[in-house]
């Protein structure tokens, strides 16, 4: 591609020759959990990307005061493509009100807010000492347009994962149990749609969106097939990514998300794909309990226990924080439930073969119980999973809050006072459906290394610096 | 004549954007555009690789597209309030371009779309 | 609530064109994605599909369709309205429906066609979009689709015009938020249809330096934006010498798009396709110019001075 009018990568660059090859960070704090590092002040030196005991020339970068710290990794987000373009194109009003980038010779303008411009996709996750920032959901088709705007997303890496599990030439091979061929087709669309990974929303019932239905229940068909059920298209895509050794599991998106008593869909699923890896996305939309909409509360603890105990899998929390975002979603049908029970706007994008995809502007409010249920669940997850390493921190930008908030989210997970001023806006209803003011662990900076649980994929300080 | 065969080719005359269109062409010009509608084979069919026009104009008069460029630039430099507009007969890339020249210069920024 | 052209050829039993011609304006729609093709789902092509065309004249479209409804010129919010009241079974007085220039059977008609297919499409065009009522046309019909999906499947979509035009539009959403009528003058976006619009900025005389490329105002923008056009140094990027070239102070020809210029551009349902050029022009191409006038400017000293890099609330 042609280079940006972006802040150039600067020492990372493979290219650099002589003493541009060296750097050397100085007095900054230095946590690094993988390595036992808790708060050390320290020098860093650096050659070619990688640490090294000393180096001599090269620039020096004075981090006295400074927090040094592993890179974030956002490995559940939608910054690119055809459906976070529609959010921006569906709401002007809130780039109005939101900050504005001014640019300067180096760096192009752009707008945060619910569905930042690229650019400021960038800085703003930069900002908060992000370097890998992962798009969750590329349809095959338009992934060229993915790739056009990830060029267009400056400093952090970018990655991808295709979505597969409602395309209909992969449904209609798994029905005939053709299953070497869909092997090959799953490597097919990694390839063409030049992804990291494979995602899979609510298998088989998008496809069924397609005729205005969806899939509810995981064991019976999916529309228009005999056999293929939600569980067989999930197990055997898990199946498939693993035997072609793709670095990451396959990324699921369960069936029913955010309906009252999807949690037995979700352990179910969870059972389905034992004997793979599996990374379960944004796991607070899936843990809800009870029967309807008003005797509904939530699951995360008997998720999070069933998830400690099977090392197989990673999540990601896909917590909630109050205030107003737009949520997109391959999840069609969900969005259109969304659209009638909030009468907002209602934007959908079906893309032909593999997906659809809703984008409704939303708020979540304190006093709605529900709302309330979910921003308890998101923390409740991050709080009871046990080990730090196998949950991210996310919110499933732009969906539960957008990302340029997570360090509202990591400030309630470090101090229980602050939750507890938190959870006292919150309706009095809510008592017995969420078990986080029973939660009293503050995640300190080092303790399982929640503060930057996103996972540390590539074992190297970066040159973040976070204030 | 031996003619060179483009298949698929994109046409980029009208919103439906065909990309199936075989294309057979000299060095010249298209002779024909197999697929095409009308609109396409016109569209095809009207363009040459001839020199017709001259690089640049300057004030009508002729000149090369170094000092064209230079012009236009100090034009765009000078001005308080440019306007960067149209972009529909033209490539993404280049379209990323006008967009960033656009931000840069603190101008004015639109398309077709607001006619 | 749209979708890709391939999700109508493959699904789409019930096609409705609204104020456009394709069979003039845009010839293999019918054949290519919409109406003809032999599917998937629809495996006998155009005998599986009805089509229904909403226009204020008979064109030539009208041959290709199965049911033609002739609004009456400037109703088309007003039909849609009373269709939005009829698919809920609100109660609608003959007046209104006379209004519209149809009568309660065609009305009926249509409102059963529509509930009784499996995945309908609205096309929309010009017709409606730029006629009287404007956007507030368009965002009617759309709300309309989005309530035909409580009963069956419903997906709207313009018809785009003119080459690129949907690549500029996705491409400045993403740059900078919103699809056109953008200032950069505070050096970020904002976006004021109506101000920052081409021709009323030209019409009041609001710029003093105008650049041109891929477009030919000269030849379709009203007289007084163009006067205003002859008054300031304007600069024009053009396979051909244009009206707007004729009196712009820099002209440059470039290769044309997909027939001699590489690239990309996005078709009206957004997807992007590769160019693949026949011929070697003698020209450079426009992304050629103009990233060499940018990197021009680019060298010249910022005339912007101090600023914050970041406003948490625009002013």
């Amino acid at each position: 591609m042609r280079p940006r009018g972006c802040v150039p990568r600067g020492w990372q660059s493979e290219n650099l020759k002589g003493p541009d090859r060296m750097l050397r960070i100085t007095g900054g704090t230095v946590y690094d959990p993988a390595n036992g590092i808790n708060g050390e002040v320290r020098d860093l030196d650096v050659e070619d990307g990688k640490f090294v005991s000393s180096v001599t020339g090269g620039r020096t970068i004075d981090a006295t005061g400074l927090v040094i710290f592993p890179e974030g990794v956002d490995v559940h987000t939608h910054v690119a493509g055809g459906s976070i373009n529609f959010a921006r194109a569906m709401t002007p009003e809130d780039h109005r009100r939101t900050q504005a980038f001014i640019r300067s010779q180096t760096r192009r303008s752009g707008l945060g807010g619910m569905a930042p411009t690229t650019f400021a996709t960038g800085y703003l996750y930069a900002g908060m000492g992000f370097t890998t920032v992962n798009e969750a959901a590329v349809p095959v088709l338009s992934a060229p347009h993915t790739h056009e705007e990830i060029a267009d997303i400056p400093i952090v890496d970018k990655s991808c994962l295709v979505l597969m599990a409602n395309n209909e030439i992969m449904l209609d091979l798994l029905e005939a149990g053709e299953y070497e061929r869909a092997k090959r087709m799953v490597a097919w669309h990694v390839w063409a749609a030049k992804a990291y990974g494979v995602k899979a929303v609510n298998p088989g019932g998008v496809a069924a969106w397609k005729w205005g239905k969806d899939a509810k229940q995981r064991s019976e068909p999916v529309e228009g097939y005999k056999n293929t059920t939600p569980g067989s298209i999930a197990a055997s895509l898990a199946k498939i990514i693993d035997e072609l050794g793709l670095p990451h599991p396959i990324h699921l998106h369960c069936n029913n998300l955010g309906a009252p008593g999807n949690v037995s869909t979700t352990l179910e699923t969870m059972k389905h794909l034992e004997g793979h890896r599996a990374h379960l996305a944004h796991l607070q939309y899936h843990a809800c309990g009870g029967d309807d909409w008003h005797a509904m509360k939530f699951e995360a603890a008997q998720l999070a226990e069933y998830f400690n105990a099977h090392p197989n899998m990673t999540t990601d929390a896909g917590a909630v924080l109050f205030g107003d975002t737009v949520t997109i979603t391959a999840d069609g049908p969900w969005q259109h439930l969304l659209y009638k029970l909030t009468g907002r706007k209602w934007g959908n994008l079906d893309v032909e073969n593999e997906t659809g995809c809703g984008i409704v502007p939303s708020s979540y409010r304190p006093s709605n119980l529900v709302n309330a249920v979910q921003w308890a669940t998101g923390l409740e997850l991050l709080l009871l999973i046990d080990d730090a390493w196998r949950v991210f921190l996310s919110t499933d930008h732009p969906n539960g809050a957008c990302f340029w908030r997570y360090p509202e989210i990591i400030q309630l997970l470090m101090c229980a006072d602050y939750r507890k001023e938190c959870m006292a806006q919150l309706p009095p209803e809510i008592k017995n459906r969420i078990t986080l003011p029973e939660i009293d662990r503050e995640c300190m900076s080092f303790e399982n290394c929640p503060v930057e649980m996103e996972r540390i994929e590539r074992a190297e300080i970066q040159q973040c610096i976070a204030a | 004549m031996d003619l060179k065969v483009i298949d698929n080719a994109t046409c980029t005359f009208c919103g439906c954007v065909c990309d199936d269109i075989q294309l057979h062409a000299d060095e010249n010009r298209i002779h024909q555009a197999k697929k095409a509608c009308v609109l396409g084979k016109a569209w095809f069919l009207n363009h040459t690789a001839e020199r017709k026009y001259p690089d640049a104009l300057i004030d009508g008069k002729e000149a090369t597209l170094d000092e064209a460029i230079e012009a236009a630039a100090e034009h765009l430099y000078q001005a308080d309030m440019p306007l960067v507009y149209g972009m529909s007969n033209t490539t993404c890339e280049a379209q990323r371009e006008c967009v960033e020249m656009a931000d840069h210069l603190g101008a004015l920024l639109d398309s077709h779309t607001s006619l | 609530m749209t979708c890709t052209l391939g999700e109508v050829k493959n699904r789409a039993d019930f096609i409705v064109y609204w104020g456009g011609n394709p069979a003039e304006c845009h010839p293999r729609h019918f054949t290519k994605y919409a109406l003809m093709p032999k599917s998937q789902f629809l495996p006998r092509g155009r005998k599986d599909r009805t089509m229904v065309l909403v226009d204020i004249r008979e064109t030539k479209s009208v041959k290709a369709s199965d049911v033609f409804l002739q609004v009456r010129p400037g109703k088309d919010f007003e039909l849609i309205t009373v269709l939005r009241a009829m698919i809920k079974d609100q109660p609608i007085s003959e007046a209104q429906i006379a209004e519209t220039g149809l009568s309660v059977e065609q009305l009926q008609d249509f409102v059963a066609r529509m509930k009784a297919a499996r995945f309908g499409v609205f096309f929309f065009g010009m017709g409606l979009s730029m006629t009287r009522g404007k956007h507030m046309n368009s965002a009617a019909l759309l709300t309309l689709a989005a309530e035909m999906n409580a009963f069956t499947k419903f997906v709207a979509m313009p018809m785009r015009g003119h080459g690129n035009v949907t690549g500029a539009d996705v491409i400045m959403r993403w740059q900078t938020g919103y699809p056109f009528g953008i200032s950069f003058n505070r050096g970020y976006p904002r976006y004021n249809p109506g101000e920052f619009s081409t021709v009323d900025v030209l019409v009041r005389g609001d710029t003093d330096c105008a650049f041109i490329i891929g477009a030919d105002p000269g030849a379709t923008m009203p007289k007084p934006a163009i006067e205003h056009l002859k008054r300031v140094p304007t600069i024009v990027l053009d396979p051909h010498v244009t009206h707007t070239s004729k009196m712009a102070r820099v002209h440059i020809t470039t290769a044309p798009a997909g027939i001699s210029a590489p690239g990309t551009a996005y078709r009206m349902d957004e997807i992007p396709l590769p160019l693949r050029p026949a011929l070697e022009s003698p020209y450079p191409s426009d992304e050629e110019v103009v990233r060499r006038i940018k990197e021009t400017i680019l060298k010249k000293p910022d005339w912007m001075g101090e600023r914050p890099q970041m406003l948490t609330t625009q002013v």
